[in-house]
């Protein structure tokens, strides 16, 4: 970022941790007009749907402040996600400046694999799910079912409160089998929630 | 002066240690290899592909590559049985976004790979624009 710009950012980077039953985080990206002339936004540009960029003034006299709303949707998704946002002025020192918003979602528990597959010539060994309770999160009990009778599903205690084991055994069978595994999460005084994962047996 | 260099040279071997176990078995270690592949390699894959598109809904409508199978992260749950009903152990996952800055289709390869435990996935590289090119 130019130091002689016009438009000087508190911060060009923010992170912000999110659940994906929050919907939407927003996060805010302040500046000062420190130059001597005033500075027009042209256009907020980012590279994701999932994120809308905002800003109440258009133009900015020197001295005002102001500040870029970022909104971010969370539903559906996992894991650090970088969102830049791209600022297009017409100030010639800095044309155009990327703002960074890091986001890192997580749901009260992580499973892993979501996916368990044996093939027509695998034995009916036994495979595991992990479930792992995300830190700052009180999980007292998980459950497991199964859609199929045909798919076992049957909950372990690795380290309670912080990790689990889903053992999923199919039954030997012809054909091919599908399951539709529910693996739910209770907390103290909250509503369980329920997670998916799948197997499927060929 | 040469005692110290030694010095210098075990510190710095003693600290390498941890950094370079931490390089291999930290679960959260960068790839070093980038996922992406170019449409020519993938071409060579012909009849193992599966296309998966990672663009908005709306564009997948519009257009997209023959028998791709849409996976946004929004909407996962609803969208990834799909995936799971046509994916088979000897075929190549390739998705794809628009070339344009898009980091979706990282994403959800990213999340295949991590999460669901599928195995290989590639992005194609230009994505979108280059496969439409290509036909041209």
């Amino acid at each position: 970022m130019s130091a002689s710009a016009a438009l000087q950012w508190d911060k060009s980077e923010l992170f912000i941790p999110a659940m994906p039953s929050d919907g939407k985080v927003h996060a805010h990206f302040a500046f000062t007009n420190t130059g001597s002339y005033p500075v027009k936004i042209k256009d907020l540009k980012s590279t994701c749907g999932c994120t809308a960029a905002t800003s109440e003034k258009r133009v900015v006299a020197p001295g005002e402040k102001g500040e870029v709303t970022v909104a971010y949707k969370t539903i559906g998704r996992r894991g650090l996600h970088m969102a830049p946002i791209t600022v297009r002025t017409d100030d010639p020192d800095a044309p155009e400046t990327v703002l960074k918003l890091r986001v890192l979602i997580q749901d009260i528990v992580e499973l892993q694999p979501t996916f368990l597959y044996w093939k027509s010539d695998e034995p009916a060994s036994p495979k595991t799910i992990t479930v792992k309770v995300t830190d700052g999160f009180d999980v007292r009990q998980i459950g497991a079912s199964s859609s199929d009778p045909r798919v076992g599903v049957k909950v372990q205690t690795v380290k309670a409160g912080h990790e689990y084991a889903v053992v999923v055994t199919p039954q030997a069978a012809s054909g091919t089998v599908k399951a539709k595994l529910e693996i739910t999460a209770q907390r103290p005084s909250e509503a369980a929630k329920t997670f998916t994962a799948y197997a499927r047996v060929r | 002066m040469r005692l110290v260099v030694r010095q210098i040279a075990v510190l710095l071997a003693v600290a390498m240690l941890p950094a370079l176990a931490a390089a291999f078995f930290h679960p959260k270690r960068p790839s070093w290899q980038s996922d992406e592949v170019p449409l020519s390699a993938v071409n060579a894959w012909a009849g193992r592909v599966i296309w998966i598109d990672a663009r908005p809904a709306e564009e997948f409508a519009a257009a997209h590559i023959p028998e791709a199978v849409p996976l946004r992260e929004g909407e996962w749950d609803a969208l990834l049985p799909a995936l799971l009903e046509v994916w088979e152990p000897d075929r190549i996952v390739v998705v794809y976004c628009s070339s344009l800055s898009c980091a979706a289709s990282h994403e959800v390869a990213a999340r295949l790979r991590d999460e669901v435990g599928l195995e290989p996935v590639r992005v194609l590289q230009g994505g979108w624009e280059a496969w439409r090119a290509a036909q041209k």
